[in-house]
């Protein structure tokens, strides 16, 4: 992605700007370049800053929608089947449980599987008891189980897979690179004004797509465009490791904190659901007060996530729209607005809400809308393609034990890693990262810091959150960059990013690694 | 509320402090081994994920412990990379050679009545070559000798009816090796008991302890074996017998990873099993034993804390006891490895690693010069008498030979 | 086994206590969870056994990879302490306990989300209830949960229930804000 080709050249026509890289913009990107438009993607940070990279990384079944929204439901199912087959790499494919307690009573199962099996979802009754058995770490109230086939994506790797994809199909993607505003012809939106650290820089395109999640709302009034949008904050928790190794959600109406995902070597349990003021969209720190909710929910699922280590707890915010105005009818669906129909601004399409596991299905929706604009008839071929990585299943138990973990991330990608010498060291020991993929992931994806590091090869991730490998990461992306005096600010910026994410849960083992790391780094003359 | 990290065998709560690595002996001897903290809580994350980051260099474990011990969390680095070891590990190259490693009972049984035919046999050049080409048993191992009358024969036949004279008994665990090996330790323990007013009951049904199958990968078998033991154990407690033991590895598998590895009950006896040095040095603390001691006796001895002495935690009371001796000359060596683990050191491919991870103790031996090195691990022994020529002893047989 | 003093805690300042105590002419016995004075301290890496050594040679008994798990206390929490109990079996009566076990990573404090705690004696822990101000959002700031401690009388005795025990001293980390880090 840093490679010169994905440069965009500022002379150059583009077909369609695609504003915000996270997995709609990804995935958007891709079926352009596909269907073969001349295509950008911008995006402020790096990809899968915002809420693509701040949630459960659960590939839903659409089991969990059946009864309040069957077209949602229906998306899903058809979307989880298709990045079973072009994405593989991405998903794991863990199926889900939907357990009742007592207290839920099973006439909600009842109905529920009834809601699945219209919406085409393969829900299947279980014998509690046999689940009881067989996963032992289920809250052993259970009265009822049902299984769907929800699965655990990795969202990281699905957007850098998918932008990967967009590049070596003509798309260029700008990062770090923030709208500022947008260029007129008359009433038209002909292109859009970005500021990055090269200064500010025009883009010209014929259509304008924001998939910028809740910050479309911003940006489209600098359109003189309104869309009525209510963030909307999840928080949630990473757990040490993996306490089970199915998705579990809890069989009753949707509510806080009812599903724990396994996700790589992790467990994650979220969300709560609470509106919070615009401004605080970009930096959401989590209180207390719902780290005790989630902890209070979590172990109805899971009992033992009481004496489970927390990792750290981090938000995001959904883009929820209420179109009409009035704030009543919030919908959690895809909502594609054509600006020049609605409100008379051509040039100009917003493509929001939806959820991770249907931007696929949003990418093809807004791409149509594009190619008619556009006038162009190419069929969306995105549900039959591979995406990188995924193109044929990979052997994991080849070569180093330490290129497993970097093949299980990257799929078939890890060839282009170099595991030979100094590559096979392992830098981070939590999560298994060697020098070879870090290597791999500042080349291939234009790496600025030890956050976006992170992002494409969980650096840091997991149970020490960096304490161990920040320095020797900093040391190697300072090195790889050509610029040795910035491996100090790479370790303060991580540290610092990694401390938001610890306070909230800073007790027991947490507490213990917290002491630690500042044994080790809490004087800014700490040793590099 | 969220209490102490209770996640199994406690890997969450790894720092990564590399303490363990640092005390690791197989570690600074082979490469190859990536070391105590990535092979156990490390790598448990992954492999809870999916049991394919298995890394086959677990293999090298030496199953010493010495990582748990140094560990400030209280991580029980050793058992996760032995359950991972009997979860995840592929085949043996040599099934049989393992087993019969492993099986130190059934291959007692077999050896006794043949003992001399054995020890002539064992240590011939032309066997030694056939132990090491076809079955991987390195051709440098002397090994131990078989003894033709076992202690359990022995008692039966001279002891058993002697031991009714007195009021009050103890259980003893004599293990494989005390009953087919070296029946000397045996009968220094009877003797030592009863001068300390004691009588020496067997347990009803004794089995080989196990720790020599989980650490070859015999779990069923050591699982069924491990099951007699416990109930034969539970028998003596509530007849309100202690169960003693002379072999540290034997004691540490019964009191810890029965329950541990082998997830089976130990409350029944765990609290009443201790190794004779302990119970003793308690007794004659607590004024209810005391032990009268030749005036004559005079001895150089080094102690060496066995690996698992160490995970025991009982070196010190095995130390004053010895010190209690008149006349002996004790010198406390540094706790190092002698590298044998078991049966590890007897296959031809970790031979030359454990004389490597041995080293260091042989020299502090040879340096401290003494007439013989006591420790309660008879592995220790063979290695240490293989590598130094000097003697080895379990405290008890010191104290045998020392009271009146 | 008797002791003069037992000392909980094989970090710096236990370390130095025993030793201390020891030339002072005492019988001491030392509990460390894991190594003593180990490769953390800077001076001592890839010397994981360098304070052993010393400790042994003084005298001490060092029970290593050991922690004290029960308490056998006095008729009150302020009569003396008449023995500890430790993880491995061990019964250790001492005239003198000295609590060395330092702050969070080696235990000597616990914390969960109610507040902290001293496991060992139970002793009494300064810290604010609010959980957000355990901490400084500035990771480089001074942060606040590195000073929370035992609260000890001027003798430097443990309090518990806000009387001190009659037997049981306090040194090192574990004492908190009056505490001088300053190494």
């Amino acid at each position: 992605m840093a490679g010169e080709s994905s440069k965009p050249t500022k002379n150059r026509e583009y077909d369609v700007i695609i504003v915000g890289g996270g997995i709609t913009g990804a995935c958007t990107a891709r079926d352009c370049a596909l269907r073969g438009l001349r295509t950008l993607l911008i995006e402020r940070e790096d990809l899968c800053d915002g809420a693509s990279g701040r949630n459960h990384g659960l590939l839903h079944s659409g089991a969990r929608y059946a009864v309040s929204d069957p077209e949602g439901a229906r998306e899903c199912i058809k979307e989880n089947l298709i990045l079973k087959k072009i994405a593989s790499n991405c998903v794991e494919r863990t199926g889900g449980l939907f357990i009742s307690l007592p207290e839920d009573g099973l006439e909600w199962q009842a109905n529920f599987v009834q809601k699945c099996h219209e919406a085409g979802i393969p829900a299947k009754i279980l014998d509690p008891e046999k689940v009881k058995r067989e996963i032992p770490v289920v809250n052993q109230a259970i009265i009822g189980a049902v299984s769907v086939p929800d699965a655990s994506v990795d969202p990281f790797r699905l957007t850098d897979a998918n932008a990967l994809d967009a590049i070596r199909h003509g798309a260029d993607v700008l990062k770090f690179a923030e709208v500022e505003d947008f260029v007129k012809d008359g009433g038209r939106v002909v292109g859009v004004k970005v500021r990055s650290k090269d200064g500010l820089a025009e883009y010209r395109g014929s259509q304008t797509v924001l998939s910028a999640g809740i910050w479309a709302a911003g940006l489209a009034e600098k359109a003189g465009v309104h869309i009525s949008m209510l963030p909307s904050r999840g928080a949630l928790l990473v757990f040490g490791h993996r306490v089970a190794d199915v998705v579990i959600n809890r069989c009753r109406k949707p509510a806080n904190a009812d599903i724990i995902v396994p996700d790589d070597a992790v467990s994650v349990l979220g969300t709560t659901s609470d509106k919070v003021p615009f401004d605080q969209c970009d930096d959401m720190r989590v209180t207390p007060a719902e780290v005790e909710l989630l902890l209070k929910e979590g172990v109805q699922l899971v009992p033992c996530l009481a004496q489970t280590r927390i990792l750290r707890a981090y938000a995001g915010v959904r883009p929820l729209v209420s179109e009409g105005g009035d704030g009543r009818s919030v919908s959690r669906g895809i909502v594609l607005l054509d600006h020049e129909q609605r409100d008379g601004v051509p040039g100009l399409i917003t493509i929001t809400g939806g959820k991770l596991t249907t931007a696929r299905l949003m990418a093809e929706m807004t791409t149509d809308l594009l190619c008619s604009k556009l006038g162009i008839k190419a069929r969306c071929r995105t549900a039959d393609v591979a995406l990188p990585g995924s193109e044929k299943p990979v052997r994991k138990a080849t070569g180093e034990y330490y290129s497993l973990a970097a093949k299980g991330r990257h799929g078939s990608e890890g060839r282009k890693m170099d595991f030979t010498g100094t590559g096979a060291e392992l830098v981070c020991e939590c999560e298994q990262v060697t020098r070879a993929e870090i290597v791999y992931c500042i080349k291939e994806f234009g790496v600025r810091n030890l956050q976006d590091l992170r992002r494409h090869c969980r650096i840091g991730m997991g149970t020490c959150q960096g304490n161990h490998c920040v320095r020797r990461a900093a040391e190697i992306l300072a090195e790889e960059l050509g610029c040795p005096e910035l491996a100090r600010q790479f370790v303060d910026d991580y540290l610092q990013e990694r401390w938001k994410g610890m306070t909230p849960v800073l007790w027991g083992d947490t507490l213990r690694e917290a002491e630690f790391m500042r044994n080790r780094y809490g004087r800014k003359d700490y040793e590099i | 509320m969220q209490d102490a990290n209770i996640s199994k065998l406690n890997f969450e709560a790894c720092q990564k402090c590399s303490l363990c690595n640092e005390v690791c002996p197989m570690m600074a001897a082979n490469p190859l081994y990536p070391g105590p903290k990535k092979a156990g809580p490390d790598q448990e994350r992954y492999r809870l994920k999916d049991p394919e980051f298995y890394d086959y260099a677990l293999k090298y474990c030496l199953g010493c412990k010495r990582c748990e011990v140094a560990c400030p969390s209280g991580v029980q680095v050793a058992d996760l990379i032995q359950k991972a070891r009997l979860e995840y590990a592929p085949a043996s190259k040599h099934p049989l050679r393992d087993a019969m490693l492993a099986n130190t009972d059934f291959v007692g049984t077999l050896a006794s009545p043949f003992a001399p035919i054995v020890n002539e046999v064992l240590p011939l050049k032309p066997v030694k070559a056939v132990l090491d080409g076809a079955f991987g048993i390195d051709a440098h191992r002397t090994f131990p000798k078989y003894s033709a009358e076992k202690f359990t024969t022995w008692f039966a036949r001279h002891a058993k009816k002697a031991q009714e004279g007195f009021d009050s008994h103890v259980s003893y665990f004599h293990g494989c090796y005390a009953n087919y090996n070296y029946p000397q330790l045996a009968k220094d323990f009877v003797k030592v008991m009863n001068a300390a007013g004691y009588g020496v009951h067997l347990l009803e049904k004794e089995r080989c302890c196990g720790v020599a199958l989980v650490a070859n990968g015999f779990e069923k078998q050591a699982r069924r074996q491990a099951k007699v033991n416990i109930a034969s154990m539970g028998k003596a407690v509530s007849k309100g017998e202690p169960v003693l033991t002379t072999s540290s590895s034997c004691t540490l598998m019964m009191g810890r990873e029965y329950g541990e590895v082998l997830g089976l009950p130990t409350e029944g006896y765990r609290d009443s099993l201790s190794l004779a040095c302990k119970w003793l040095y308690e007794k004659i603390e607590s004024g209810e034993v005391k032990l009268k001691f030749r005036k004559d006796f005079r001895m150089k001895l080094s102690y060496h804390t066995a690996c698992h002495m160490q995970r025991l935690g009982w070196q010190n009371y095995t130390i004053e006891l010895l010190r209690m001796i008149p006349g002996v000359q004790l010198t406390v060596l540094d706790q190092n490895c002698c590298g044998i683990s078991g049966t590890f050191g007897f296959k031809k491919e970790y031979y030359p690693y454990s004389q490597k991870v041995g080293s260091v103790l042989f020299e502090d031996i040879r340096t401290s010069n003494p007439q013989a090195v006591v420790t309660e691990c008879e592995t220790c022994k063979w290695q240490i008498e293989m590598s130094t020529g000097i003697p080895v002893l379990n405290p008890i047989s010191v104290l045998a030979a020392a009271v009146e | 086994m008797r002791y003069d003093a037992v000392v909980i805690g094989g970090g710096r300042s236990g370390c130095a206590e025993a030793l201390r105590r020891a030339s002072d002419g005492q019988k001491v016995c030392l509990v460390a969870a894991g190594l003593t004075l180990h490769s953390l301290e800077p001076e001592l890496k890839g010397k994981p056994y360098s304070e052993l050594h010393n400790l042994t040679k003084a005298g001490i008994a060092v029970l290593r990879g050991d922690i004290v798990e029960e308490v056998l206390w006095g008729a009150t929490a302020s009569d003396p302490v008449r023995a500890v109990k430790t993880a491995n079996g061990i019964t250790l009566e001492a005239a003198e306990y000295v609590l060395a076990t330092g702050r969070f990573f080696s235990r000597g404090l616990v914390a969960d989300m109610e507040g902290v705690r001293e496991p060992v004696f139970g002793a009494d822990v300064d810290f604010p209830e609010d959980r957000s101000k355990w901490f400084d959002p500035d990771f480089f700031a001074p942060q606040p949960f590195e000073s929370f401690g035992v609260k000890t009388d001027k003798a430097g005795r443990i309090l518990k229930g806000g009387k001190p025990v009659e037997n049981v001293f306090a040194v090192g980390k574990i004492l908190g804000g009056k505490h001088d880090a300053g190494r």
